[in-house]
């Protein structure tokens, strides 16, 4: 078969394929070479940033997808770009800063300079010196450039592919993730408000789990349960849509369900009934668009977007090898927020991020399932909540058909 | 040097050794009384800070904020146990505005884990503003900017 010659021998999906995960998929280094073919440099649309990031002409931002590192640039003339940072010449990467502003990029081994729209603006001793050396005469700049990604832009964010063969961006998301889209990055503009890097050692699959995972959330996260912001006994939407790829969930706030006591919430031993929080607002929002709800997609494989109350994050899923990922968060808010609703954003985030009162905890969690992982890789893990099959669109917190979904769509695209 | 500067620059250094004791001891509750009621506390990369973007890692404002980040350290979150001790050196007072003192100091934090060697979690510069309180000095502002690229794994605790 097929599958056999690409993975060790000993290393086969378990026989109840939709309800058994093998723990070897997270620590096998010609696995995760695989996956970053397949997903990060495949037919997929990549996460680069947001729009603001390069506000004006000159403008350049790092940025990674998989684990390569790519530019996002504004031309002179205010074109977006995305290229690679790789210099046509010996591949050095050019830019060597995380963001700033400059009329070109040079890089610094030979002095190649481009324009930020990638191509090669001169070389010095192009001619050579004293009548010997130079480029042979038919050298052309117009043939060495830096190489420009398949660029989407839709709502204010900028997303690539390497690939010029696979769908249209919209095509690529599908309708129920646009929808979600749109809602918050409609085309407002967006202002930035900054960044948290966290490098997490562990495989980006246990990442993309945890976004997948609402059971973990109601059992694991104290402080979402006690004040009403995520919790088993509210409804909760959830769907793997586009053939398990992407994720999305969206449920309603309701700030009248903190500290209540029910027969949902007697089974989350975590629940802390007697907390009480002596300055609400970080778990009070500002219903700005107006429709009460909290939602967030797993744009797969670079991306989860957050609309969690005032809290707008993209955050980045960088891996950089088997054990490990950086998962960079970027927030951000509207261009024309008053002081208010500025200072909520802050404030609620200290929800999430590495320091997050709520994500603190996963950093925690899949840190140390790692470790447990890595040194079992012949161990077999149970997914069974909520049934064997996948039952999608679900509307309740306590099931693994999101993970069973998500499986079943990598196993297709890897082969296994 | 006068003998009000030295006297100043003394109680500074009192006051961040101290800041680091009650840190390093858990005393997490003795931390937060440190800070005036309307403090500012955020934890944010030298990232941010440089380019004046408002978003930190840990943004409080109030002592509220801090109380309420203690009582999910102490009560709700879950987390592997881990030491921190603070390294703080380079005290500087820079100057005073409004009846505020403007000082500044590098810290380096390094966290200390089951099964693991210790590691620096963190490392930058307090930027702080000092409020005098019934003849004590008080953090009426605390920024912690840190050099890191990245945050490895949860930052769990204080800074």
């Amino acid at each position: 078969m097929a599958e056999d010659q690409r993975t060790p021998s000993n290393k086969v999906w378990p026989e109840d394929r939709m309800t058994r995960l093998p723990a070897w998929i997270y620590s096998d280094p010609a696995l995760f070479e695989r996956e970053m073919e397949q997903f990060f440099f495949g037919k997929t649309w990549n996460y680069i940033g947001l729009e603001c990031e390069v506000p004006t002409p000159g403008s350049f931002k790092r940025s990674w997808i998989g684990t390569k590192q790519v530019l996002l640039t504004r031309d002179k003339d205010g074109e977006i770009h995305v290229l690679e940072n790789r210099c046509a010449h010996r591949g050095t990467p050019v830019c060597w800063k995380q963001a700033g502003n400059a009329k070109s990029l040079t890089c610094p081994y030979h002095q190649w300079t481009y324009n930020l729209d990638g191509s090669l603006q001169g070389l010095p001793f192009l001619r050579g010196t004293m009548g010997k050396g130079g480029m042979p005469k038919d050298f052309d700049r117009k043939d060495h450039k830096m190489r420009k990604l398949r660029m989407a832009r839709r709502g204010g964010v900028v997303w690539a592919s390497f690939r010029d063969d696979g769908p249209d961006f919209a095509t690529y998301c599908g309708p129920e993730i646009l929808k979600l889209y749109d809602r918050h990055c409609s085309g407002k503009p967006l202002r930035l408000l900054g960044y948290s890097r966290q490098l997490l050692p562990i495989n980006w699959k246990l990442y993309i789990e945890n976004l997948r995972d609402p059971y973990h959330a109601t059992i694991l996260h104290a402080f979402f349960v006690t004040f009403g912001l995520f919790r088993a006994d509210v409804t909760l939407h959830t769907d793997s849509p586009e053939g398990g790829r992407h994720e999305l969930a969206s449920t309603q706030y309701s700030g009248d369900t903190a500290n209540q006591q029910n027969e949902a919430t007697q089974q989350m031993s975590n629940l802390k009934a007697g907390m009480k929080l002596e300055d609400m607002s970080i778990v009070k929002p500002i219903d700005e668009l107006k429709d009460g709800a909290l939602a967030n997609f797993n744009l797969f494989p670079s991306v989860h977007v957050q609309q969690h109350a005032n809290i707008f994050s993209m955050r980045h899923i960088i891996p950089k090898d088997v054990n490990s990922m950086e998962l960079a968060w970027t927030q951000f808010g509207y261009a024309d927020d008053d002081e208010t609703l500025h200072k909520a954003r802050l404030k609620q985030a200290n929800l999430i991020g590495p320091a997050g009162l709520v994500s603190i905890e996963d950093g925690e969690v899949l840190a140390v399932l790692q470790t447990g992982v890595k040194a079992y890789p012949e161990g077999i893990q149970v997914l069974e909540m909520g049934g064997k099959g996948i039952n999608l669109p679900s509307d309740h917190y306590i099931h693994e058909d999101l993970l069973r979904a998500f499986y079943d769509f990598y196993r297709r695209e890897m082969g296994l | 040097m006068p003998n009000a500067e030295a006297q100043l620059r003394g109680e500074v250094r009192d006051l961040y050794d101290e800041y680091a004791a009650r840190l390093d001891n858990f005393e997490l509750e003795n931390w937060a009384g440190m800070f005036t009621d309307d403090a500012l506390y955020v934890v944010t990369s030298r990232e941010n800070f440089d380019r004046g973007l408002a978003h930190g890692t840990i943004w409080c404002e109030g002592r509220a904020m801090l109380n309420d980040r203690i009582l999910a350290i102490r009560k709700a979150l879950i987390y592997e146990d881990r030491y921190l001790r603070h390294f703080v050196s380079g005290i500087r007072v820079i100057g005073q505005s409004d009846g505020l003192i403007e000082s500044q100091a590098n810290f380096m934090v390094v966290e200390s884990m089951i099964d693991a060697k210790p590691e620096i979690v963190m490392l930058g510069r307090y930027v702080d503003k000092l409020k005098r309180t019934d003849g004590n000095l008080m953090f009426r502002e605390r920024q912690c900017v840190f050099d890191n690229h990245w945050l490895t794994r949860a930052l769990v605790l204080p800074i």
